[in-house]
């Protein structure tokens, strides 16, 4: 089996299978019982054939009833172990794939931010989905299906030999033309596949855009549009669906030729060999109703093995996502700091965050090397109101994104709470900042925990302090299931500004030193905006806030304005 | 669906018509060799070559047979798979947007992916191996019952408790799929919602928390596909030891009849043979019953989008009526509108007002008034529980809502851009739009020399979410989509919110151009930005609370003036 396959699929076949772990040994011993016990229930099987066609040959019932129990319990054993293999089989295949879920959505969050920015998120959908679906699939059937159909092959050639060995030895020779043909058949079958998936992808996406773009499919006229792409790649996706089509009911019907050459050529055989007396009547049969089962294994491992190679592409995929860069604990390090201590130094620095002759541009194609943001520096002294102000796409944004850590900076330094960035890890100076993007997003679970995310373990009482600070409670109470209503999908039955008021209770709840709120008040009427104004005020203490805005009214309020532009 | 399915059915015949040639085939061959083996009982000498003649030819037959088979039936799967894809297509853009609202794109999404799987395995393995499996044992039992009838009635006599034992499982295997699915579901929700807040995630170090989450989901799924596999594994050994018994028992009967002379030897081999080709079908036939119960429960969900009612077509009202400038433009009264459906919490409660054709009118107010909901009911992306709607005149019911849809464009920066070029998301706002066009109308917006400047220009790719593009530029290409679509009212939201000053102008400006002439609809944060408004309504516990011009409303010194003098 292993010829046929290119050495890349080995090792990502045992790298697939390498991912069970400690659990490899007794999911293999699992099948190889499961196995056992079916191929043994046939064999009983057989046996109880060959001794009531003897018996009607020889015109002797005498001697039929005894071996008919005793092949009868055989077979009820041979089940039960089956039962018993096949069981524990599936616990430990689902098992399986359960870890290879988990697997691949954590590396989906671990990623650089870039990827998310450049990549639609139904590039995961797909890849998450359907590629760990057909994956798993190794475990949780295909390997059995074609390790069952190998090993049973082999068991099922003892009794065949015992029976008859030189018809035993053409149905070998028959088998093995199969497999020929069969393994001819992987390699551009495989290649089907994966073009099926590639197109299943941007399927996908075209479904993506009609569903999230709904709002505006109902005021422009570009429904229609959408539905024609979105059919015209359905049927790109059919058209190879044929071809492949073609090619696997050319693999079935040289498979069912072999069918027919082993099961009439071959009885054909049979039936001259017992006119010349060299094989009973009785053997005969018996050999004919397992050379069913034989055959219909040793085809499966042709059918199989295809099937396999397919679900091997998508393993293949999906290491490759594995194994794409991930966002690392820190973007560089110093070598002299061997250990870096994520609380803040104490000291009573007055900067609580100090930018220096920072320049960064994103470079993926679109605006590759421009820089958005060139020798950039600024001082926030600790607890100060400040205001970011400059023209659209000046990088203000981008300024609280590197503030995050979500990007390296190309050249420069910065420091939070006078200690410099590469001393911290991410998550470290993360967790001295409480953030509200532009577009807050709220995940589909209760608004106490969507509140509640922005601290960990904090209590119903907290959320709800929060809540009132950011002027949210009001609202949220008056919701059907006020603190536990689930958010609909992007909380689409909220309004832009209770969203943000959500969003903006969550960074209070973070009780972070540094709060940075991007155009967090923009969507805001002027009454909320005055109250948020105000919580934001009360909370100042020690906190040092950043706020991107545009608003004359929130520059007011501000202690500083820094102005951002090229 | 069903449709989709029987429109191809032509397939579906060719493919049976093939599956029974087949089998025919080897039936006959079966007949031969019984014929041979009897000859060789009485003695006689087998004519090799006589005998591997038509063998031969069988085999040539049957290959044809099989692959026109093959290839019929793969493609009838493809075909409805196809056909089903393009009606669930255009099925989906008419169904009302509440039903988008309710479901969430995510779920609705994987429910598609995954059910279109099933479906396809449906129509690709289940129904022709069901075919299949019924095919051979129609034709096997002829031949057997030509043989001798009683063995048949042996056979079939205890399949009766097999049927309901069987039947009994896969109902409840049925009930496991379904259990299973909506875990699945849970799960892959589960990990798009982290995925698609990942900047969130990210800035408040949710990775672990977020990581037990889906892990806890998974695990929950994992123990229920496990219960499932024990009930499962059960009901296989159960169908083994129902089917071999009759097995047993006929091997013995036929013995029986042959030691009675009422059947030959050859033809109790040709028996044997035959029934064990057809022991599987048997079994089968009654156990597909739990694919298609499995399948049943995906076909089921696809059919309930299918079922959603779409969005009413057609209506009296097909065009503007030509006089259309001396009627007001829309007129509301007493509107009542509630999200949930049992009309607890109506967001509007009771509205009545009116807006004059051409002139720039404001809704103002307090967020979460439902001043955003005014937009969407006038739209009709829901109905109203109560009152009257009239657009130019009539009745909002009168309308075909299409043509109710093109009186309306809408600029606000939480537009939504398609992934694709710049070019090809302004020029969805008008169909076959040219080039020209849509430069023209990105002039028109302000928008033209942003984006020249790009290295790609109109050509530039714009994200899922248009990540790249800030508020602003957003705001100003729906401008070019609204130029471009030209109709006669604009809905502007929150047009003048987070941008700098210069954008500011900019917009204003671009605002400006393409309110002249048009009824326009604000809805409006800033009470700066509304003074020149013709009328302000102040919306306050759904209804209009105030209504007048800035001047009057400041006189008035009610809820406007308050809310004015805290701006």
């Amino acid at each position: 089996m292993r010829k046929c396959m290119q050495k890349g699929e080995v090792n990502t076949f045992f790298r697939f299978m390498g991912l069970m772990g400690d659990r490899l040994p007794v999911y293999l011993g699992a099948i190889l019982v499961s196995t056992l016990g079916d191929a043994g229930r046939r064999i009983a099987n057989s046996y109880l054939i060959k001794n009531i066609v003897t018996a009607a040959q020889d015109r002797n019932t005498d001697n039929v009833l005894l071996p008919v129990l005793e092949n009868f319990v055989v077979f009820v054993v041979c089940l039960l172990l089956w039962r018993f293999g096949i069981i524990r089989y599936n616990i430990e295949g689902r098992k399986g794939a359960g870890k290879v879920e988990k697997l691949v959505f954590s590396k989906a969050m671990r990623l650089p931010m870039s990827y998310y920015e450049n990549n639609h998120s139904s590039d995961f959908m797909s890849r998450l989905i359907f590629d760990t679906q057909k994956a798993s699939d190794i475990y949780t059937s295909r390997l059995r299906r074609l390790l069952a159909a190998i090993i049973s092959t082999i068991v099922y050639l003892i009794p065949m030999f015992y029976f008859s060995w030189e018809l035993t030895l053409c149905m070998i020779g028959i088998s093995l033309l199969v497999f020929a043909v069969d393994s001819f058949f992987a390699k551009p079958l495989k290649k089907a596949g994966s073009r099926l998936s590639d197109k299943n992808k941007i399927m996908l996406e075209k479904l993506t855009s009609i569903l999230s773009g709904m709002e505006l499919i109902k005021i422009f006229p570009v429904g229609a549009k959408l539905t024609a792409e979105y059919e015209t790649t359905g049927r790109e996706y059919f058209q190879i669906q044929k071809s492949t089509n073609r090619l696997s009911a050319g693999l079935e019907s040289l498979n069912q030729m072999f069918d027919l050459i082993g099961a009439l050529a071959f009885l054909g055989l049979g039936i001259w060999f017992v006119s010349q007396g060299r094989v009973s009547l009785g053997a005969l049969t018996a050999l004919y109703s397992l050379y069913g089962t034989f055959r219909n294994a040793f085809l499966e491992i042709g059918q199989y093995l295809p099937q396999m190679m397919n679900c091997i592409a998508n393993a293949e995929k999906i290491f490759a996502f594995i194994d794409m860069d991930e966002e690392p604990e820190q973007w560089e390090q110093e070598s002299a700091q061997d250990s870096c201590h994520d609380s803040m130094t104490d000291t009573k620095d007055e900067i609580m965050l100090s930018v220096r002759n920072v320049s960064f541009s994103y470079d993926c194609a679109g605006d590759s090397g421009r820089k958005v943001l060139e020798q950039f520096s600024m001082e926030v002294k600790k607890g100060s109101y400040v205001a970011v102000v400059g023209e659209s796409g000046c990088g203000k944004s981008t300024l609280a994104k590197l503030l995050l850590g979500f990007y390296p900076v190309e050249s420069g330094s910065m420091s939070i709470g006078g200690k410099e960035y590469q001393n911290f890890t991410l998550k470290g100076i993360r967790q001295q900042i409480a953030y509200v993007p532009q577009e807050p997003y709220l995940y589909e679970v209760s608004i106490a925990q969507n509140i509640a995310y922005g601290r960990c373990g904090a209590s119903r009482e907290e959320v709800v302090l929060a809540a009132k600070a950011a002027n949210a409670h009001e609202f949220i109470i008056r919701l059907p299931d006020g603190y536990d209503t689930v958010l609909g999908e992007r909380g689409n039955t909220l309004s832009g500004g209770e969203r943000q008021r959500i969003a903006i209770a969550r960074a209070i709840i973070r009780d972070a030193p540094v709060m940075i709120l991007d155009e967090a008040t923009s969507a805001l009427d002027n009454e909320s905006e005055s109250l948020v104004q105000e919580a934001v005020k009360k909370l100042r203490g020690d906190r040092t806030i950043l706020m991107i805005a545009h608003r004359p009214s929130t520059i007011a309020a501000a202690d500083v304005v820094i102005r951002v532009g090229v | 669906m069903v449709k989709a399915g029987l429109r191809n059915g032509y397939m579906l015949l060719l493919f049976i018509i093939f599956s029974v040639v087949l089998n025919e085939i080897i039936l006959l061959g079966n007949d031969l060799i019984a014929q041979a083996a009897d000859g060789v009982m009485g003695g006689q000498q087998v004519d090799f070559e006589a005998f591997m003649t038509p063998l031969l030819r069988m085999i040539v037959l049957g290959t044809a047979a099989a692959y026109l088979k093959g290839i019929f039936s793969n493609h009838y799967s493809a075909m409805v798979q196809r056909d089903v894809r393009a009606s669930l297509g255009k099925h989906l853009v008419r169904l009302p947007f509440s039903y988008f609202d309710e479901m969430g794109s995510g779920s609705i999404i994987t429910r598609l992916i995954s059910d279109m799987d099933e479906l396809g395995r449906f129509f690709s393995e289940i129904l022709p191996n069901l075919l299949v499996n019924l095919i051979v044992v129609v034709t096997a039992t002829i031949y057997l019952v030509q043989m001798d009838a009683l063995l048949i009635v042996v056979l079939f006599a205890s399949y009766p408790v097999m049927l309901i034992v069987a039947d009994r499982l896969s109902k409840k295997l049925a009930q496991i799929a379904q259990k299973l699915r909506t875990h699945m579901d849970e799960c892959n929700k589960k990990a798009y919602d982290a995925i698609q807040g990942i900047v969130i995630g990210r800035s408040y170090n949710l990775y672990e928390v977020q990581k037990k989450e889906i892990d806890t989901v998974i695990d929950r799924k994992v123990d229920q596909a496990c219960r499932s596999t024990r009930i499962s594994s059960m009901g296989w050994v159960l169908k083994n030891v129902i089917t071999t018994i009759p097995v047993i028992v006929c091997y013995l009967f036929a013995l029986y009849e042959t030691m009675q002379g009422r059947i030959t030897v050859g033809e109790m081999l040709a028996f044997t043979v035959v029934l064990s080709r057809i022991l599987y079908p048997i079994g089968d036939i009654v156990f597909c019953a739990n694919d298609i119960r499995e399948a049943a429960v995906s076909l089921r969900r696809i059919q309930e989008i299918y079922n959603q009612k779409e969005e009413q077509t057609g209506g009296r009202v097909q065009t503007l009526p030509d006089c259309s400038k001396d009627l007001p433009a829309i007129e509301w009264n007493n509107v009542s509108f509630g999200y949930s459906s049992s009309g607890d919490h109506p967001v509007l409660n009771g509205m009545s007002f009116g807006i004059e054709t051409g002139e720039q009118t404001a809704f103002v107010g307090g967020s979460g008034e439902g001043k955003s909901t005014i937009f969407k009911l006038l739209c009709g992306f829901y109905d109203r529980d109560n009152g009257q709607y009239r657009l130019f005149g009539h009745p909002f019911e009168e309308w075909d809502l299409e043509a109710a849809r093109s009186c309306f464009s809408e600029v606000s920066q939480n537009v939504f851009l398609f992934p694709g070029t710049i070019r090809q998301n302004v020029a969805c706002g008008k169909e076959y739009a040219t080039d020209e066009e849509v430069v023209m109308a990105c002039r028109n917006a302000n928008i033209h020399d942003f984006i020249i400047q790009l290295p790609d220009g109109y050509e530039t790719i714009v994200g899922e979410r248009g990540v790249r593009l800030s508020g602003g530029q957003r705001q100003r290409i729906s401008i070019a989509r609204a130029f471009l679509k030209d109709a006669p009212i604009l809905l502007l939201d929150e047009p003048t919110a987070a941008v700098d000053v210069e954008a500011e102008q900019k917009i204003q400006e671009a605002v400006e151009r393409i309110a002249s002439g048009r009824t326009v609809i604000v809805i409006a944060h800033r009470l700066s930005t509304v003074r020149n408004a013709k009328r302000i309504y102040v919306v306050n516990g759904g209804k209009i609370a105030e209504s007048g011009t800035h001047r009057e409303l400041m006189e008035r010194r009610g809820i406007y003036a308050e809310m004015y003098a805290k701006g």
